[in-house]
């Protein structure tokens, strides 16, 4: 008795006694410890040899692009959807049949069917031979429109555009400028482009650090209010981009047919690497 | 204590495997081909096709005129420095005569690959020249038309001419970024004819080169004034050298008032109000700063030593850039215009002739690097960024060069170049590619680019 005693307060104290601790937690540790060194690593190994950075197109020339404010143009959800009988005849050929259903099991002669199961078994489709799809409604006749099956006129995409003055409130002309005055584009990125001086920026920015500056460019082709509009992160980079702009005296005039008083213009400067 | 230890053994082995993998993620994009061209160009030149002009009449000289008109007008846009040109022989054998005639497609399409395209008719009418000429984007057929143009002026070759310069030009200003094109320019030089030494004009591309003054006499550094109305320059008469005027608009010489001693190389500044000069009043050559009319007398050097040369910075007005020898052998230095901060632009050698470029961030001048008893090679063109005092050189030992002058687009330089065959003026553009001559005379030298 006193000896199972013993013997079960032995057992007790054994399972009482508290488990190693240190071997596991030191396991632990050093997990955690490899962790943060193989993160710090791949950062360490992506910062020094990075180099096909994420978005970037046009590296061979120096990485520049202008993006006009005006002509990026977010296209909107159409207010009517698209008619669907895009090209309607008028002998509606026959639905292909529907695949034949599968046999039904046939049950083993010993099974005892389940009540609750029949209960909800759904009906099986109807097996009728399909009849043709009643004719859709044509669109509504237009009067000076020669109909013949054709869809109704697209609806032109409608486009969200930025407001080149801040304090206008509607701007009417769509921001077409990129497609109809491309040539201009071309202007503001080559004019910027050659006056921005790639030694300005600090040898230790890394490549494809982008910074974007937004300015108005006005009638006579003078710019204002040239500011950054998104940072790089890196200040030479930011100063330089800045700088180009503000080399430039004049774009040339803007085209006579574009009716707005200002242009706003978003110019990137991507740092193409040090050379 | 054991299975631990496995455990680290695993968990070493385990990252030795993946020590590789990190590094062979990013192997991939060294192992890139990487092509940068130019500098910081940034952007390439405009591709543009200039259609041979369609005669749109029947009149014997159409011929004439249409041939001078086609070359000028293509050779004004080549020497733009602002477009890759197609090669006649490489766009279509087109001559659309206006808008309603041209297959844009065709000249978008290889071999052309032009992304511009100017075109036109060219006809004369009762002994009127009348030119219609247009300017598409052959990459945006939605919205092609950039320009229109219409000239109508008396038939002769010099109208043919004038209107392939101007339509030249109205084409380099759109797609320039708003500078105006260079083709109506002139060039004012020193034509050196049996023993006299006189003021001679030319257009910008060495055409039409005549002489202005018949002063009997050694005329040198011709400077035009901003509005192209006077041209001042230093002359030896019989009481020794003077600054002296002669007036573009009245074709004769006008009177200025003696300024001093020895006055040479006369300089206006942008606005036409101040001329710059230099002047031996007090023993040796200062700078010197006077109103257009020669009043106002300012001395602004006071240094031992010759200062010469001296130029503006046509941006701002407020900064002169020199010729100085203080230091022993000349060199650029610039200073504000009363005479403060001065700067030692050069470090060393022979430099001489400064040009300040119209935007105000470059100067051009001759420099000889290496100069001294012995030293091979010449004086060359070198321009320099003045904020940061970096400097590219131009010319290559292609004869002895200097007097280089800026063209008022910024993006070219005429200069003279002296060979085994005298003195001849030459032009390129601001990066020294392009080099052209434009004189072939005996000894023309000192060119000055007129400011419009």
């Amino acid at each position: 008795m006193a000896l199972s005693q013993m013997g079960g307060s032995l057992a007790e104290r054994r399972e009482l006694r508290p488990e190693p601790i240190g071997p596991p937690l030191a396991k632990s540790a050093l997990l955690h410890v490899l962790a943060v060194i193989l993160l710090l690593g791949y950062a360490l190994v992506h910062h020094f040899f990075h180099g096909n950075e994420w978005g970037s197109n046009d590296f061979q020339q120096g990485a520049i692009q202008a993006t006009l404010v005006n002509s990026a143009a977010v296209p909107l959800p159409q207010e009517h959807p698209p008619t669907d009988n895009v090209l309607e005849t008028q002998t509606p050929s026959e639905a292909p049949e529907l695949p034949q259903p599968k046999a039904a099991p046939i049950p083993l002669p010993e099974a005892i069917p389940i009540p609750e199961k029949h209960a909800t078994v759904k009906k099986a489709p109807k097996t009728s031979p399909r009849k043709p799809l009643p004719r859709q409604q044509p669109p509504p006749k237009l009067q000076n429109k020669a109909n013949y099956g054709e869809a109704a006129p697209a609806n032109l995409p409608k486009a969200a555009t930025a407001n080149p003055n801040a304090s206008s409130t509607v701007q009417v002309a769509g921001g077409d400028f990129g497609s109809r005055y491309g040539w201009y584009v071309d202007v503001i990125k080559t004019k910027v482009a050659q006056n921005w001086l790639l030694p300005e920026v600090a040898t230790s920015t890394p490549t494809g650090a982008t910074v974007y500056v937004q300015f108005s460019v006005h009638r006579d082709g003078s710019t204002s209010g040239v500011r950054v509009a998104t940072s790089s992160g890196y200040s030479s980079l930011d100063q330089s981009c800045l700088r180009a702009v503000q080399r430039v005296d004049t774009f040339g005039a803007l085209p006579s047919g574009y009716n707005q008083s200002t242009l706003s213009v978003l110019y990137h400067c991507t740092y193409p690497g040090h050379q | 204590m054991r299975k631990s230890k496995t455990d680290l053994s695993s968990l070493w082995r385990a990252l030795l495997l993946i020590l590789p993998l990190l590094f062979l993620s990013s192997l991939p994009v060294l192992a890139q081909d990487w092509v940068r061209t130019g500098t910081n160009l940034g952007a390439p030149k405009i591709r543009l096709a200039a259609a041979s002009f369609n005669p749109a009449s029947a009149d014997p000289q159409t011929p004439a005129l249409k041939t001078t008109f086609d070359t000028v007008f293509y050779n004004d846009l080549s020497n733009a420095g602002v477009f890759d040109m197609v090669s006649k022989s490489m766009a279509p054998p087109l001559m659309p005569a206006n808008p309603q005639q041209i297959n844009l497609a065709q000249w978008a399409a290889a071999p052309a690959n032009a992304a511009m395209v100017a075109f036109g008719s060219i006809a004369v009418n009762n002994g009127r020249l009348q030119v219609y000429g247009w300017l598409y984007d052959a990459k945006n057929p939605g919205a092609p038309q950039i320009l229109g143009k219409q000239y109508d002026q008396s038939a002769s070759q010099e109208n043919a001419r004038v209107i392939a310069h101007q339509f030249a030009d109205a084409i380099i200003t759109r797609l320039g970024g708003g500078i105006p094109g260079i083709a109506e320019t002139h060039i004012f030089y020193i034509a050196s004819r049996g023993g006299d030494k006189e003021i001679g004009e030319m257009d910008y591309d060495g055409a039409n080169a005549h002489p202005l003054t018949h002063l009997g006499t050694i005329s040198l550094s011709p400077r035009v004034s901003p509005d192209n109305g006077r041209v001042a320059f230093s002359s030896l008469g019989r009481n020794g050298w003077a600054i002296r005027m002669y007036s573009l608009v009245l074709n004769r010489m006008v009177s200025f008032p003696n300024v001093g001693s020895n006055p040479f190389s006369p300089a206006w500044s942008s606005d036409g109000t101040h001329l710059a000069f230099s002047s031996s009043r007090t023993g040796d050559p200062e700078i010197y700063i006077s109103d257009a009319s020669g009043g106002n007398i300012k001395r602004i050097t006071a240094f031992r030593g010759p200062d010469v040369s001296p130029t503006w910075n046509p941006k701002t007005n407020d900064q002169i850039a020199w010729c100085s020898g203080r230091t022993g052998l000349p060199q650029i230095y610039i200073m504000a215009t009363d005479g403060t901060n001065v700067q030692r632009m050069t470090d060393g050698g022979y430099a001489t002739s400064p040009s300040w470029s119209p935007n105000g961030q470059f100067l051009t001048f001759a420099w000889n690097r290496s100069y001294g008893p012995g030293a091979p090679g010449g004086e060359d063109i070198y321009i320099m960024d003045i904020a940061s005092k970096r400097w590219t050189q131009l010319t290559h030992g292609e004869g002895r060069n200097d007097s280089p002058s800026w063209s008022p687009d910024g993006r070219h330089i005429v200069f003279q170049r002296e060979d085994g065959h005298g003195s001849q003026i030459w032009t390129m553009l601001a990066d020294g590619s392009d080099q052209q001559q434009i004189s072939h005379g005996g000894g023309d030298s000192m060119p000055n680019w007129s400011w419009k």
